[in-house]
This record gives structure tokens, sequence and C-alpha cells, in this order.
């Protein structure tokens, strides 16, 4: 069976993939978030606990998503946001060779996210959920449709 | 009732929190918020943060949901086919650190079942809020269809 992480923060963009899991009932999942109360409950997830103070924790979170992404060996990346999915879709695209599939945030109405921005050009399968975000991203971002 | 909830940001709503039980003690109908911070209502049933399954339970009760203009939220009131009020979080007021809440706002201003409040001396009158969602399936469905081939594609 072929193996999914979902990455994305806690709250608003971990909501988005639950509602997206639709699309790959027939997959095995893990998940790569944060540790927080909305997580807690999360079957098969990592959760990583990220001190806000950036610097030094910024290199941690790295090592640790790189840790998990060897560990797990996903076929698939797919993510919805938040800065947590940068290292592992590099790292996945790169090493694992994974196929990458990002999901704009459907807060993202009129303008790009840092991390879409940064996963754009390594994504496989790259979607906005309103087409008035695609003015924001080159040929390859596609609309299709959205949660709300 | 009405179920209030700003969910899990970092920063305060403190702003909401307060106009609304200011509002409470004015008005007959159960207001329950969800604080996230360690503020105090006095008017209305409160806690820091209600789980996953008590967040449904709460939301499948309220009669309106009043929310911070998060996608969570909207989704599941979405879902839920429950009215909802969603108020921005503004950065000048220290609510979030950016602005991106107006985003979601503008886009959703005319959708049924959704009022956006961006003035909240506006707010008592919007708690009367009742009208019924119409979310076109298809929005959604293309998504997940568009994904699942996406992934089929490689087996």
């Amino acid at each position: 069976m072929k193996k999914i992480c979902l990455v994305s923060d806690s709250g608003g963009h971990l909501e988005e993939l639950l509602e997206i899991s639709e699309a790959f009932q027939e997959y095995k999942i893990i998940y790569l978030t944060y540790d927080d109360v909305f997580t807690r409950d999360l079957d098969n997830a990592y959760r990583i606990t990220f001190a806000k103070n950036i610097g030094l924790s910024v290199i941690f979170l790295c090592l640790r998503v790189f840790w998990i992404m060897l560990k797990e060996r996903p076929d698939f990346i797919i993510s919805t946001g938040s800065y947590i999915a940068i290292p592992a879709f590099y790292f996945g695209k790169f090493i694992l060779k994974a196929k990458l599939i990002f999901v704009e945030c459907s807060a993202q109405v009129f303008t790009a996210s840092r991390t879409g921005r940064w996963v754009y050009p390594i994504a496989d399968l790259f979607l906005t959920q309103w087409e008035s975000l695609l003015k924001c991203y080159g040929r390859k971002a596609r609309y299709v449709g959205g949660l709300i | 009732m009405i179920y209030v909830t700003v969910s899990g940001c970092s920063k305060h709503f403190l702003r909401l929190l307060k106009k609304i039980d200011e509002i409470a003690a004015e008005i007959e109908e159960e207001v329950i918020m969800q604080t996230g911070t360690d503020y105090v209502p006095k008017n209305a049933g409160f806690k820091k943060y209600f789980s996953r399954k008590e967040t449904n339970q709460l939301m499948q009760k309220a009669a309106l949901i009043v929310a911070h203009a998060g996608i969570g939220t909207i989704i599941s009131a979405v879902k839920l086919e429950k009215p909802i009020v969603i108020v921005p979080r503004l950065k000048k007021y220290g609510e979030h650190f950016n602005d991106h809440q107006l985003e979601i706002c503008k886009a959703l201003e005319n959708q049924k079942g959704i009022k956006v409040v961006y003035d909240l001396d506006c707010l008592k009158e919007a708690l009367m809020f009742r009208e019924k969602t119409n979310w076109p399936p298809e929005k959604r469905q293309n998504l997940i269809i568009e994904i699942r081939n996406f992934l089929n594609s490689f087996s």
C-alpha cells in the first residue's frame, strides 16, 4: 500500500487536510504536524514541538522532519500550508523522490502564502482554492474547486 | 445557544470576547465561548479550549456560530449547515500577525449563510442571523477528484 505523509500546521490547515482525506482513503496515511491541543487525538501522527523563538529551533525542526521522512519514506507528500511543509517537501523531492501535492489554503484568496511560494517550483501538483489566486503563480498552478 | 470560538491562534481576540460578553448580558439566548485565553466572561459559559469532539457537539447544538475568520471553523459550520457570523482578527489590535483574515471575509461577503462583521457595533444585530447555507457541493468534489486522479495516475 502506498504511503502518504500529510504535513501541516494544526488548526485550519490541518482541518483542510482532513477534509480532503476523502481523496486518499485507500492509502496509508501518516501525519506530520505540531503538538497542541488540536492535534493530540490524531492517529499515526508525528507531533513536533516548535518553540516560536526561531533561530536554532528552525534547524532542529528541519532535522526532525528529515529524520521522520527518512524513517517513513512516503510515496506522496501533501500539504495545505505552513512552514513545516518546506523542509518536508524539499527533502521528499530530492532524497526520497516522492510526489508532492500542495493545495493553497482557502484563506489565500488574493495573495500567495509564503509556504506556497517556497514549494511552488518543486510541487508536482499545485492547486489553489480560488481562481483569483492564480495570478500570483505561474502556469503550473491550477484551480478546480475549493472547500469553501 | 450561540457558540463563540476564536480557535487556537497564539494571539488573543479579546475585542470579540468582551463584546460578546457584554451582549450576552442583554439577550435571552445562552452563549458559550471558547476563549483561547485566560479571559473570564461574566455572562457566558466558557472554556479555554474544547476538544475536537466537544467542539463538534457544541456546533451541532448551536443555532448560530460566531467565530474569528479562520478556515477551520468556517468549514465546520458549512458542513453542519449552520449560520455563521465571522469577525476578522486585525493586526492593529494585536490579534494576528497580519490582516490576512480580511481576504477570506471579502471572498465570503456575499455567501449565503455567512455574515461578515467588520464593525463590532453591528455585532448585536448580527446575532439574530439565522440564514441557512447553500454551498454547491461541486466545488469541493472537484478538488477531491483532482487530487484522487493525480494519486491514482501513479498506481
